[in-house]
């Protein structure tokens, strides 16, 4: 379902505000304080997710992750959700070494996401 | 409501929350977001909202068991699951059965979610005319309905009297009687169905009286054999006048006119039933019937005092009375008084 046209900015590949704006519809600063929002909510959720996991906490660790990737999903980040649900497999394997190395991964994307969506909004492009 | 509906939002990702809240914030609706699905359930059985969105997965309580708390006390409101369109089949079942209206699938899509919105409050809008036009059009009916009764009433109290004037003039007879037989019946648990037509129908009991001779029915002094064997006719001539109606109470006049002179030792008239092979209605109106036609005078004899007519009804239980009516009749000393003294032959 998802209609992802990727755009290399600032070289990821995979967003574009231009792009989600158009798809999503909402105007661009409400989507850019959303994108804001989520991806400070997420990159939270994803450091309590690792801390569970390395607490034991399996469950716990899974259920954020599911709160992020669904957040992502409904933000038309599929590239985010696939790497979430990636990791929530790994998680259930209980390859913490491998789901830590994922989760940094999305983070950096995630902080990628937010510079990239500061720096529209300060520059306007 | 107007399109400015109420729209209650049940996710435990606030992000998502604000992603319907920023979808809709153009509709001019009132919008509640909630992460906690409990809270949302006390926040809805208070508002009453008009619309309401639940993710599915949710970690204290799924979507599904939200929905279904939902329905315990808003049968009607529309409520959406949002769910992935990768969720199984089976999960949209289960919220169907749980009583979902729709389904809305991740990634919304703002036009599609914001004409979804329109039309499930449009939707809403014409339920809520609609039961308000049902609950109008029930009044009417209601009120319509009583009046008939009452009118019916009315006509058979007028029935009544007729053959209470040409047997004793003793006009309020028949509104006492059946005022008695319905404290009577309510006493005893009777349903309210049962006793509203016992109360309307009462009134007939004494119909069969205007086939009786007038040289009978107003002699004064006791009848002989042959008079009183004709003035026991007057029994099923009332059930005759009454039963092939098709009027319901009517009909329940019929079996009180017939039965209300059995006795519960079985040696009343005209069928010598005895015991609970006497109808319910009979054995009510036998009672009320007696103490009343104690406490008159009649052209046969002087009225009783009251204190000796209650006697007679409490010696008689289980003779020629209900022993539960009877006692029923004990418990509702004050009751009658007050059904004598509103309805005093003297003050009409």
């Amino acid at each position: 379902m998802q209609e992802e046209n990727p755009e290399p900015v600032g070289g990821f590949a995979g967003f574009s505000f231009g792009e989600l704006q158009a798809q999503i519809g909402l105007a661009p600063d409400v989507l850019a304080s959303l994108l804001r929002e989520f991806c400070e909510d997420s990159e939270a959720d994803l450091k309590k997710a690792v801390e569970e996991l390395a607490a034991g906490n399996v469950r716990n660790s899974r259920d954020l992750l599911h709160s992020v990737r669904s957040a992502a999903g409904n933000m038309r980040l599929s590239f985010l959700s696939e790497k979430l649900k990636n990791a929530d497999e790994f998680v259930k394997k209980n390859d913490t070494v491998y789901v830590k190395e994922l989760i940094k991964e999305i983070t950096d994307i995630l902080i990628f996401i937010k510079n990239e969506t500061i720096r529209r909004r300060e520059h306007g492009t | 409501m107007g399109l400015k509906g109420k729209i209650v939002s049940i996710d435990d990702n606030k992000l998502n929350l604000m992603l319907i809240e920023s979808m809709l914030e153009s509709m001019n609706l009132e919008i509640r977001s909630f992460t906690d699905p409990s809270h949302a359930l006390d926040y809805i059985k208070i508002s009453h909202p008009d619309l309401i969105f639940t993710d599915y997965m949710m970690p204290e309580m799924d979507g599904i068991a939200l929905i279904k708390r939902v329905r315990e006390t808003e049968p009607d409101v529309p409520i959406v699951m949002i769910t992935a369109v990768d969720d199984d089949d089976s999960i949209k079942l289960s919220a169907l059965n749980a009583g979902a209206s729709d389904f809305l699938y991740k990634p919304l899509k703002l036009y599609e979610f914001q004409v979804r919105v329109k039309n499930l409050l449009s939707l809403r809008k014409n339920q809520l005319l609609l039961k308000d036009r049902a609950a109008l059009l029930q009044r009417e009916v209601e009120t319509a309905t009583l009046k008939i009764r009452m009118r019916e009433f009315e006509t058979l109290t007028i029935i009544g009297r007729a053959s209470e004037y040409k047997d004793t003039e003793t006009g309020n007879h028949i509104k006492r009687v059946a005022h008695y037989s319905k404290a009577l019946s309510e006493h005893i648990g009777m349903d309210s169905e049962f006793t509203d037509a016992l109360f309307f129908s009462a009134p007939l009991h004494d119909i069969g009286k205007l086939g009786i001779p007038d040289s009978i029915l107003l002699k004064p002094g006791k009848l002989d054999e042959q008079e009183f064997s004709v003035m026991k006719e007057h029994t099923t001539i009332g059930y005759k006048i009454l039963a092939d109606s098709e009027g319901k109470y009517l009909k329940f006049g019929a079996d009180i006119a017939l039965s209300h002179h059995e006795r519960w030792d079985g040696r009343g008239y005209p069928n010598r039933l005895s015991g609970d092979n006497i109808p319910i209605c009979g054995r009510i109106v036998a009672v009320s019937d007696v103490f009343d036609a104690l406490l008159s005078k009649r052209p046969y004899k002087q009225k009783w005092e009251y204190d000796d007519a209650r006697r007679f009804i409490q010696e008689n239980g289980g003779i020629m009375f209900d022993p539960q009516l009877v006692d029923a009749f004990d418990k509702l000393k004050e009751v009658f008084l007050d059904i004598m003294h509103s309805y005093d032959d003297a003050d009409k």
